[in-house]
C-alpha cells in the first residue's frame, strides 16, 4: 500500500461538435450513470477527484472536460463558451456512451449549462445535485455577479483597472499581464476555508493547464438566462427533477443565498456544509460523497416525492 | 486515578488502541476508529495525565507498571478476555511489557513507529538543562516546557507533521497537548520507564509469542527506523515500511494505515496469521 491508488476511467473519448473536440471518461458499471458537468474552464474534470473513485463503486460515473481547459479543445472565440454549447457538449457525452438517462452533477458555473440541459431534454435528466451553484438570483449577495455580468458593463471587462485590486482582478487586460497573480487570488477566494491547502494546490495547478487567452472569451459566451434574478428564477422553474443543492455558507465566490434561491426555484432540497468554502465536493468530500448518495439513490428509485427543507451536517 | 475509555462496536474480536503519551489523548485515534470499528469492538483509552483521565500529580503514578494496570483493567471492565493491541511511539514499550507480562491477554501486537528505548539524542536534550533558545530537538527539555508550554505544543506539533498539508492534523495535536500541563507532561514522561536496547530485543525475542506487526515511515530522529527493523526481527513479526510516506501515518495518511491495520487484524482473526507458539506447536 502506497499513499494512494488511482481509479483509472475504464474508458475514454472525445465527442467533437463544429469542429471542437471534448474530451471524456467513463469508470464504472453501476446504476444508475452519473453525468459530472465541469464548472467554468479555469479547472476541469480533476475537480471531482474525491467523487468518482467512491461513485464509481456504486454507480456508472461520466465526467468531460470543458472547453478550454484539460484534455479538451480550447476554441479563440467567445459564441463558442456559451452555456447551450456546454450543455450540448454534455448531451453529446450522453449519446457517445449510449447513455440514456443520468443523474447530473455539477459544481459552480456548471449550474448554468446544467440548468438547460435538465430545462431541455427532462427525458435524460432523472435528478440534479448543484453544488456551490452559480446562480446569480438572491437580491444582494448575487448582485455582484450581475453587475460583471451586465451586458452594458461590458468593456469595462478589457480596460484595466487603475488599481486591479480585489474583484478587479477579474478583468481580460489584468489577466493578459498577470495570469499566475490572478490564479493565485482568485483560488484563494475558491478555497477560502481553513486546512484547503491541498485544494488549492490542485486549483492552481489547474489553472495552469490553461491561460488567459483561452479564458477571456470564456467570460463573453452568455449565461443559460440572462443574469437578472426574474430570468434566472424563470429558467429553474421549468425543472421537473428531484433537486439537491449544496453549499456552504462561507463560499465567497457563489453566495449561500443564491443557492437558497436555486432550492426554493426548484423546489428542491438545500444542504448546507460549513466549511466547504466554493469547494464543498473537495473540501468536505465525505458529506458530499454521502449526501450524493442518498440523493442518487433518491431520484433512481423513482421515489420523486419533492425534496423540500434545508438541515445542515457538521 | 481514574482512567477513561470508550468502547465501539460489537464484534467479539477486540482492538485496543493504547493510550498515547501524554502530550495526546485517545482521539490520537480519531481516523482509526470509525472504520475498525466496522470490522471489531474498539478500545481506546485515555492516557493518564491527558483527555478524560486524571492527571495525578506524581510521577510514579506514571510508572510502565501503572499504565500496564490500567490496560488490563480496561479489559477486565468491558469483559475481554484478549485484545489485538495497536501502539503507537513510545507506548510500544508499553506493548512490550504487556507482551511479556500478559501474553493470554495480548492476541495480537502492532507495533507503530514504535520507541522501546531512550534515543540519546532525546536524552541529551532531555537532560541539558535551562538555555536561552531552544532549537529543534531541544525543544524536548522540561525547562523549555515550563518556560513556555504552548511554544512548545506548537513546534512538537508542526516538528511531528512536517508534510504539506497537515494544519488540521497540527491543530487537533496542539489541542491535545494543551488539554494538560508541563508538570503533568514531565511526571508522565520521567515515570514511564523504558526499556534497555538490549533487554528489550531479549524480551521481543524470547518472550513474544503472538502475531506481530510492526510499522514505519520515512521518519525523523525520534523515530528512527532502527527500532523497528530490529524488533520485528527479534519477535519473528512483519515489518511494514511506508516508503515514501513521512511521519504520523496514521493521521496524515489515514486510508494507507487503516488498509495495512485491517488486513493483519482480520489475518489473526481468521488464523491464517498466527505467532510463534501457535506456529511452533
Amino acid at each position: 500500500v502506497t499513499a494512494s491508488t488511482v481509479r483509472r476511467p475504464d474508458a475514454t473519448g472525445y465527442v467533437e461538435r463544429g469542429g471542437v473536440r471534448v474530451f471524456w471518461e467513463r469508470y464504472g458499471d453501476g446504476e444508475p450513470t452519473i453525468l459530472l458537468v465541469p464548472p467554468w474552464s479555469i479547472v476541469h474534470s480533476r475537480c471531482w477527484k474525491a467523487q468518482i473513485p467512491y461513485l464509481a463503486r456504486h454507480y456508472r460515473v461520466l465526467s468531460f472536460d470543458p472547453r478550454g481547459n484539460g484534455g479538451s479543445d480550447r476554441p479563440p472565440e467567445p459564441t463558442a463558451y456559451a452555456e447551450p454549447e456546454f450543455a450540448a457538449d454534455a448531451l453529446a457525452v450522453l449519446d457517445a456512451t449510449e447513455t440514456e438517462r443520468a443523474v447530473v452533477v455539477t459544481l459552480s458555473l456548471g449550474a448554468q449549462r446544467t440548468l438547460l440541459l435538465a430545462a431541455e431534454h427532462r427525458e435524460r435528466v432523472l435528478g440534479v445535485a448543484f453544488i456551490a451553484p452559480f446562480f446569480p438570483a438572491s437580491p444582494v449577495r448575487g448582485l455582484r455577479w450581475r453587475i460583471m455580468l451586465n451586458p452594458r458593463l461590458r468593456p469595462l471587462f478589457f480596460i484595466r483597472p487603475p488599481l486591479a485590486l480585489g474583484w478587479l482582478k477579474f478583468n481580460a487586460a489584468y489577466w493578459r499581464t498577470d495570469y499566475p497573480r490572478f490564479v493565485d487570488w482568485y483560488m484563494r477566494r475558491v478555497c477560502s476555508t481553513p486546512h484547503s491547502s491541498r485544494q488549492l494546490e490542485d486549483c492552481i495547478e489547474w489553472a495552469r493547464e490553461t491561460d488567459a487567452n483561452t479564458l477571456i472569451p470564456t467570460i463573453g459566451g452568455g449565461l443559460a438566462a440572462p443574469a437578472t434574478p426574474k430570468a434566472q428564477t424563470a429558467i429553474a422553474r421549468r425543472l421537473r427533477c428531484p433537486v439537491l443543492v449544496i453549499s456552504a455558507p462561507d463560499d465567497k465566490v457563489t453566495s449561500h443565498a443564491d443557492a437558497r434561491a436555486l432550492a426554493t426555484a426548484t423546489g428542491g432540497q438545500l444542504l448546507s456544509v460549513p466549511g466547504g468554502g466554493h469547494t464543498p465536493q473537495a473540501r468536505k468530500p465525505v458529506a458530499v460523497n454521502l449526501a450524493l448518495r442518498a440523493f442518487v439513490e433518491n431520484a433512481f428509485t423513482g421515489d420523486s416525492r419533492p425534496f423540500r427543507g434545508a438541515h445542515t451536517v457538521a | 486515578v481514574r482512567v477513561f475509555y470508550e468502547v465501539y462496536g460489537d464484534s467479539p474480536d477486540t482492538v485496543c488502541m493504547l493510550p498515547p503519551w501524554a502530550l495526546m489523548d485517545s482521539r490520537t485515534w480519531r481516523l482509526q476508529v470509525p472504520y475498525l470499528a466496522r470490522h471489531f469492538s474498539v478500545i481506546a483509552i485515555d492516557p493518564r495525565g491527558n483527555g478524560r483521565s486524571d492527571r495525578p500529580p506524581r510521577r510514579e503514578a506514571y510508572s510502565r507498571a501503572a499504565h500496564v494496570r490500567d490496560v488490563i483493567a480496561v479489559l477486565d471492565a468491558v469483559g475481554a478476555g484478549a485484545a489485538m493491541m495497536i501502539s503507537a511511539s513510545p507506548r510500544g514499550a508499553l506493548l512490550l511489557a504487556l507482551c511479556v507480562e500478559h501474553p493470554e491477554r495480548v492476541r495480537a501486537a502492532v507495533f507503530i513507529t514504535p520507541q522501546l528505548w531512550i534515543e540519546p539524542g532525546f536524552f541529551k536534550a532531555f537532560t541539558a538543562g535551562s538555555r536561552e533558545r531552544y532549537e529543534d530537538l531541544e525543544n524536548m527539555n522540561p525547562d523549555n516546557w515550563r518556560r513556555d508550554y504552548r511554544a512548545f505544543v506548537e513546534w512538537f506539533a508542526g516538528w511531528t507533521a512536517p508534510n504539506p498539508h497537515s494544519t488540521r492534523q497540527i491543530e487537533e495535536m496542539v489541542r491535545h497537548g494543551l488539554q494538560t500541563d508541563p508538570e503533568t507532561l514531565i511526571n508522565a514522561t520521567t515515570g514511564f520507564e523504558m526499556f534497555e536496547r538490549e533487554e528489550a530485543l531479549r524480551l521481543a525475542r524470547e518472550e513474544v509469542s503472538c502475531p506481530v506487526l510492526v510499522t514505519q515511515n520515512g521518519g525523523q530522529a525520534m523515530y528512527p527506523k532502527h527500532t523497528s527493523g530490529p524488533l520485528a526481527e527479534a519477535t519473528g513479526g512483519r515489518l511494514h515500511v511506508f516508503e515514501g510516506l513521512g511521519p504520523v501515518v496514521y493521521a496524515r495518511w489515514p486510508v494507507a494505515m487503516n488498509i495495512v491495520l485491517r488486513e493483519f487484524l482480520e489475518g489473526v482473526r481468521s488464523g491464517a496469521i498466527s505467532g510463534r507458539a501457535a506456529a511452533a506447536t
